[in-house]
């Protein structure tokens, strides 16, 4: 095989690597604020831009209805995903998995079809 | 002492951070570049040979450029968002593997473990969250409705991403990046050694997989058919609306890495990772993603947008049932029942 063993092995390595990727994401922060100028602030440059219409800043409230029925259908396929990726290459496991991806298959086609908005 | 300067060397120079970023610079222009020429215009023409230096001239411009905190923004989190934008799929791309430095012809990533695969995906959905917080945080309507947007849209693209991505993985049997390379590298050999209707089932089968993972790609870079948690025309840019100055660079830079992290994959996953013949890795690494590019472009200039609802129910009614077939197709193929 091409491939030889990995300079950094394992989570503690791949920490290493987040710090340092953090470290230079401050680091072009800090630049930033080095580099760029400073200048007055006005009411007009901090209020939010609004292409000219005077919106007020506040939060948007969301639908939260639709957004739950997507979230649980998100968290029945992130399960299967991760149901089918752990259990990879062990023989006696892999029935129940494709059994189990088999359910939420016809759900979803049943589940769709059947969903009126 | 050499392998501590060997890791360093990898780590900081090639083909670690400055290799990585310098390509997102090139990734951009490649874009750009090839997204101009199909729409009959020059693209970046001035900076360097044919505007290659375009990239690096807009980073250092915004970099140097007068940054607003608008006074409704809730500070911190607009503040820091964008540094998890742009270190996160950074630090994913250093678990690809691109090229060994001590073996010409080898490759290994700079850093490597079981069950990586699952980390980058992992990652990539994690960067979602720092945008909609972002977005949501900058206190702007428009920032809100992008954000909202973007996690919606996340919700639908992330389903069918992670199922094709363990087709490859059951095959290979393995959960590590670099175990998938070495199984397609295997499984290519075999096959043109002694060609066989297995192999063929197998390509068939891969090449669905590839089709769905390019769709969300195109989903998870916000381009074009599915940018709707920035469209200018009607959101103005969504949830990148209020960042201007370093952040707004840092937000470009972290959009730049993201492309080269899914061409990297999809390089891995399905194109034979850095392998090839005569070249070293590294040159077919940067030849098959910068092929990834051009792909993404090309669709991206294809295509108008999508609504929000058209994107979601597509994903879900046609992306979301083709992947779990390919999925069952593999485990059938892969004969481990």
């Amino acid at each position: 095989m091409l491939r030889d063993q990995s300079l950094l092995v394992g989570l503690s390595g791949f920490t290493i690597i987040m710090g340092l990727t953090i470290l230079v994401g401050i680091i072009i922060f800090a630049f930033g604020n080095e580099l760029a100028p400073k200048s007055p602030d006005t009411d007009g440059k901090l209020a939010p831009y609004a292409c000219g219409e005077s919106i007020p800043p506040k939060k948007v409230r969301l639908n939260v209805e639709n957004f739950f029925i997507y979230a649980v259908y998100f968290m029945i396929f992130d399960v299967l995903g991760f149901v089918l990726a752990t259990t990879v290459g062990k023989p006696v496991n892999m029935l129940l998995p494709l059994f189990y991806a088999g359910v939420s298959l016809i759900s979803i086609v049943v589940l769709t079809a059947t969903w009126r908005q | 002492m050499s392998n501590l300067l060997t890791t360093l060397v990898a780590v900081l120079f090639f083909p670690g951070l400055s290799f990585i970023l310098t390509y997102a610079l090139w990734c951009q222009w490649v874009s750009r570049k090839a997204a101009a020429r199909l729409q009959n215009r020059q693209g970046p023409l001035h900076t360097g040979w044919q505007g290659i230096l375009q990239p690096l001239a807009d980073f250092v411009k915004l970099l140097v450029n007068e940054d607003i905190t608008p006074a409704a923004a809730d500070k911190p989190v607009f503040n820091y968002s964008p540094i998890a934008v742009f270190a996160i799929p950074l630090a994913a791309t250093f678990l690809i593997p691109i090229q060994s430095l001590t073996n010409l012809r080898g490759w290994e990533p700079i850093a490597s473990f079981e069950g990586d695969l699952i980390i980058v995906l992992f990652l990539m959905s994690v960067v979602i969250l720092a945008v909609f917080l972002g977005g949501w945080s900058s206190g702007n309507v428009f920032g809100a409705v992008g954000a909202t947007r973007a996690a919606l849209m996340m919700l639908a693209y992330e389903i069918p991403l992670s199922l094709v991505v363990v087709g490859p993985a059951i095959l290979a049997g393995s959960l590590q990046i670099s175990e998938i390379v070495d199984w397609q590298v295997a499984s290519v050999n075999a096959f043109l050694r002694a060609p066989d209707i297995q192999g063929l089932a197998v390509a068939a089968v891969l090449f669905i997989g590839v089709v769905i993972y390019l769709i969300c790609l195109l989903a998870e870079l916000e381009l074009r058919p599915f940018d709707i948690s920035e469209a200018e025309t009607e959101i103005v840019h969504g949830w990148q609306v209020e960042y201007s100055g370093k952040k707004l660079a840092l937000l470009n830079a972290g959009h730049d890495v993201k492309m080269v992290l899914a061409a990297a994959l999809m390089t891995s996953l399905f194109l034979g990772g850095p392998a090839g013949p005569i070249l070293p890795p590294f040159a077919w690494f940067i030849l098959k993603t910068t092929f990834c590019v051009l792909v993404l472009t090309n669709l991206s200039v294809l295509f108008a947008r999508f609504r929000i609802d058209q994107m979601v129910a597509g994903a879900w009614k046609y992306l979301v049932p083709l992947a779990v077939l390919q999925v069952m197709a593999v485990v059938a193929l892969s004969g481990v029942i």
